[in-house]
């Protein structure tokens, strides 16, 4: 069965560094797979390069058999593919209703977009609430659940998380983890990056760790969450 | 009171002359983050876009305003292709000095193509007289006033309420969240160049109404495009209201109080211009700017 | 300066020391345009290098122009008025650097530009000092022959090119360099940016007023338009980047390039007008396709803005990630 994601390979270098080494890993329609790994190992690196924000110095990336690598981010999303990056990436003077609005601009016919705000606020109905208040003035759980509200509005197929819970409380994380279940249920591939690994192991089905932009285990979550490794790096035992 | 009436009056129109002049540098600074030295030179050529619109066609200034527009639109969009998409990249200083060298070409291909002697279009409805209350106001500058301010309103609309001008602004507040949702930021810089072309064209064809026209006059209204978008704070399209009227007003009252009044309403272009740079380069409304 | 380039300024300066001796007119008009520009050339290039894009050299030589004119009309003294001219632009460019030289890049520009025309407009409407758009004629009597004015500017030219050479390698040169280059770490080194862009400044247009009162003298007329002429600013752009901007033989290359250039378009051509186009136009391609110039030696403006290893040609590639 061919993933719908696969990067084969990828060497990704800035001045002076390697920020990822070979690394190789697949995603397959309606999983949810995980990315773990310490503060540089290079789990950022990797979502970028999917996205098309960072190109490649070796490697393939794969959509569904169609290699994608160093292409525009532009043309990426317009394949289906939605990115919810580090540090939310808003457009902190505009409402959350305009930002989600943005959220659909591939989206067609445009009659489609009021449905697709719907589901937003289904799944998120504090930003019902909020709808036309400016971005910047949210609170840090407000502005992740419009980053992942955005990301949605493209009704993508492939949707890759940065460390949602980062800056969180452990009730909003929780929250926000919950979602990405029904996101999911909703017939969408995850792929999410977390320093959390207790949560994101716990939702998702299998998982990569990553250190120092490579590759060192991989596997189903449930193995991933007994093995020493992770329970030593990660979890704390 | 009436003199000074006289002088809110004049200076009001003026302003919105000046916020169509100068809204399009303050779009493609906020949009693709580059000065353009240019932009002097698409009011000139709207200028004479239309005058020959005039003077071989025989269109009225006013109805020849949206074919002039669409010309500069062409034109700046083929520009930014051909040339400014180029250096987009680049470091300032050769943003500056390609900008700066273009405003030469051009400014001497007209030189060369129509020569020095000072053109103007003498349409009648330009030079009636209006009295609203106790002002009196030309008709022509009115309509150069009021057609440029509804400019300006038009852009805001845009930008506010279609697809593409919420774009467009989206690349200006962040452009990798833009990209993440789709949009090509080379598009948009291209949009916003070629929108700030057909206004700045605008502005030169209601110019006509309000200064002869010449070649080099398109260095003029660079630096007074400048002190409006400095004045209200750069990439900021509302604070060019702002800096319109500041500009406006000022001028209309040294022009009106100041002995010797004609030269200083326009050298106090330069000095606020000097004083804004010097004190406060974000401008009355804006925030810091890196470049 | 290396020992190589020392000697070639040396031998230089002594062919064009030499130059009069031909006694052709016409070699020695040329010779006073390219030592002029040359001038303008290497003060241009030396704030540009402390990162100040200068738009308005023509400020310093309108200033300069007019002091010195006006003063060898008094005194019917050309030392004296020489001296008028370079002092009249170090003082306006103390002044202008004051209120200007805090300002970032695009700023700055913008300013210079302003104060150019600015005082374009101040010389046309203070008629009764400088004579208006009518303009000014130079008393004969304080006219010196063309060889000393080309001696004059020769001086002048060697002057600047010694001034750029001393500050190089010493404190200065590198405090200037620092402050283009990266100016926060300058800072952190304790290099105090105000006080060394405004000597840059200061430094950038003394020499200007000198090559403009001399010019002035050689031409026997002033105008505002003349004076504050945007095309003084334009020749010392392209010069130093067609030589090679930031680089110490650049802008004497550069100049030299120029001059033959505008000597070939003016008889080409004929039209002023028609050798600005071309120099305008020359201008957007050296920044388009060859901005380390001849000499090669804009490393930074080869490379891209943000950070990254230099790359030769400066063709745009994906973007790395970084949001602008």
């Amino acid at each position: 069965m061919r993933p719908l994601l696969a990067v084969r390979e990828i060497t990704v270098r800035y001045v002076g560094s390697v920020a990822l080494d070979r690394c190789s890993m697949a995603v397959g329609a309606g999983e949810i797979v995980c990315l773990l790994g310490a503060n540089g190992a290079g789990k950022t690196t990797t979502l970028q390069a999917v996205a098309g924000l960072v190109r490649p110095d070796e490697g393939v990336v794969e959509l569904e058999g169609v290699a994608v690598t160093g292409r525009r981010t532009e043309d990426i999303v317009a394949l289906g593919v939605a990115l919810v990056p580090e540090g939310r990436q808003l457009f902190p003077s505009m409402t959350v209703e305009e930002n989600l609005d943005l959220g659909a601009f591939l989206l067609r016919p445009r009659a489609r977009r009021a449905g697709a705000r719907a589901r937003v606020f289904e799944l998120f109905p504090r930003l019902g609430e909020r709808r036309r208040q400016q971005a910047g003035t949210l609170s840090g759980g407000e502005q992740q659940m419009v980053a992942i509200g955005r990301a949605l509005m493209s009704e993508p197929r492939f949707l890759m998380l940065d460390e949602p819970s980062l800056g969180l409380a452990p009730l909003v994380v929780e929250q926000v983890f919950a979602t990405i279940g029904r996101i999911r249920q909703q017939g969408v591939t995850i792929l999410v990056v977390e320093q959390n690994a207790e949560q994101a192991l716990a939702l998702a089905d299998r998982g990569y760790i990553l250190e120092t932009g490579r590759v060192v285990l991989q596997g189903a979550a449930a193995d991933l969450a007994r093995s020493d490794l992770v329970r030593r790096a990660f979890l704390g035992v | 009171m009436e003199f000074f009436l006289q002088a809110v009056a004049n200076g009001l129109v003026l302003a919105g002359f000046y916020a169509a002049v100068s809204v399009g540098v303050t779009l493609v600074f906020g949009v693709a983050r580059i000065l353009n030295f240019v932009h002097g030179e698409f009011v000139m050529l709207g200028a004479y876009v239309t005058y020959w619109l005039w003077a071989l066609g025989g269109v009225d200034p006013l109805l020849a305003l949206p074919l002039t527009m669409a010309g500069l639109f062409v034109f700046g969009a083929v520009l930014h292709r051909a040339v400014i998409a180029r250096v987009l990249h680049a470091p300032h200083e050769n943003q500056i000095l390609l900008t700066f060298g273009l405003h030469l070409v051009l400014q001497n291909v007209a030189l060369l193509l129509w020569t020095t002697d000072s053109r103007s279009i003498p349409v009648a409805w330009a030079t009636s007289a209006l009295a609203l209350g106790p002002v009196t106001v030309g008709l022509g500058r009115l309509v150069a006033g009021a057609a440029g301010a509804s400019l300006v309103g038009l852009l805001f609309v845009w930008l506010v309420w279609t697809d593409h001008g919420k774009a467009m602004r989206a690349v200006a507040q962040n452009e990798t969240a833009a990209r993440l949702v789709g949009i090509a930021p080379d598009r948009m810089y291209l949009l916003a160049f070629a929108v700030s072309a057909a206004l700045g064209g605008a502005a030169g064809a209601l110019s006509s109404a309000i200064a002869a026209i010449t070649p080099g006059m398109g260095l003029g209204y660079l630096i007074k495009a400048f002190v409006v978008v400095i004045l209200g704070g750069i990439g900021n399209p509302l604070a060019t209201i702002a800096g319109a009227l500041v500009l406006g007003l000022t001028e209309s009252f040294a022009g009106a109080y100041l002995p010797m009044g004609g030269t200083w309403a326009e050298g106090v272009g330069y000095l606020l211009l000097l004083a804004i740079l010097a004190l406060r380069p974000q401008g009355l409304a804006g925030r810091e700017v890196q470049g | 300066m290396s020992r190589a380039g020392a000697v070639w300024l040396v031998a230089g300066l002594a062919v064009f020391a030499l130059l009069p001796l031909a006694g052709s007119a016409y070699l020695l008009d040329l010779g006073i345009r390219a030592a002029t520009t040359t001038v303008l050339a290497v003060s241009w290039n030396l704030a540009a290098s402390a990162g100040l894009i200068s738009l308005g050299h023509a400020a310093f030589w309108g200033v300069g122009a007019y002091a010195g004119a006006l003063v060898a009309g008094r005194t019917h003294s050309v030392t004296l008025g020489v001296l008028a001219g370079v002092a009249a632009a170090l003082a306006v460019g103390l002044l202008l650097g004051v209120v200007s030289v805090r300002m970032r890049r695009f700023y700055f520009a913008i300013a210079t530009l302003a104060y150019a025309e600015a005082l374009r407009v101040v010389a046309i409407t203070f008629s009764g000092v400088t004579g208006g758009s009518v303009g000014l004629f130079v008393p004969p009597a304080a006219l010196p022959g063309p060889r000393a004015l080309y001696y004059g500017t020769l001086a002048l030219a060697a002057g600047c090119i010694w001034l750029s050479a001393a500050l190089a390698p010493r404190r200065i040169g590198a405090a200037f360099l620092a402050l283009r280059d990266n100016e926060t770490a300058a800072v952190s080194l304790g290099v105090n940016p105000f006080r060394y862009r405004l000597l840059a400044l200061a430094l950038s247009a003394a020499p200007v007023g000198g090559a403009a009162t001399l010019s002035a003298m050689y031409s026997a007329f002033l105008d505002p338009d003349i004076a504050f002429d945007a095309a003084v600013s334009i020749e010392a752009q392209i010069a130093a980047i067609a030589g090679g901007v930031y680089t110490l033989t650049g802008p004497v290359l550069g100049a030299l390039v120029v001059t033959a250039f505008a000597e070939v378009s003016r008889q080409s051509f004929g039209a002023q007008s028609a050798s600005l186009l071309v120099f305008g136009a020359v201008l957007v391609l050296l920044i388009l396709f060859l901005p380390g110039g001849l000499a090669g030696g804009a490393a930074r403006l080869v490379r891209r803005r943000r950070g990254d290893t230099p790359e030769p040609g400066g063709a745009p590639e994906v973007s790395r990630g970084a949001e602008r």
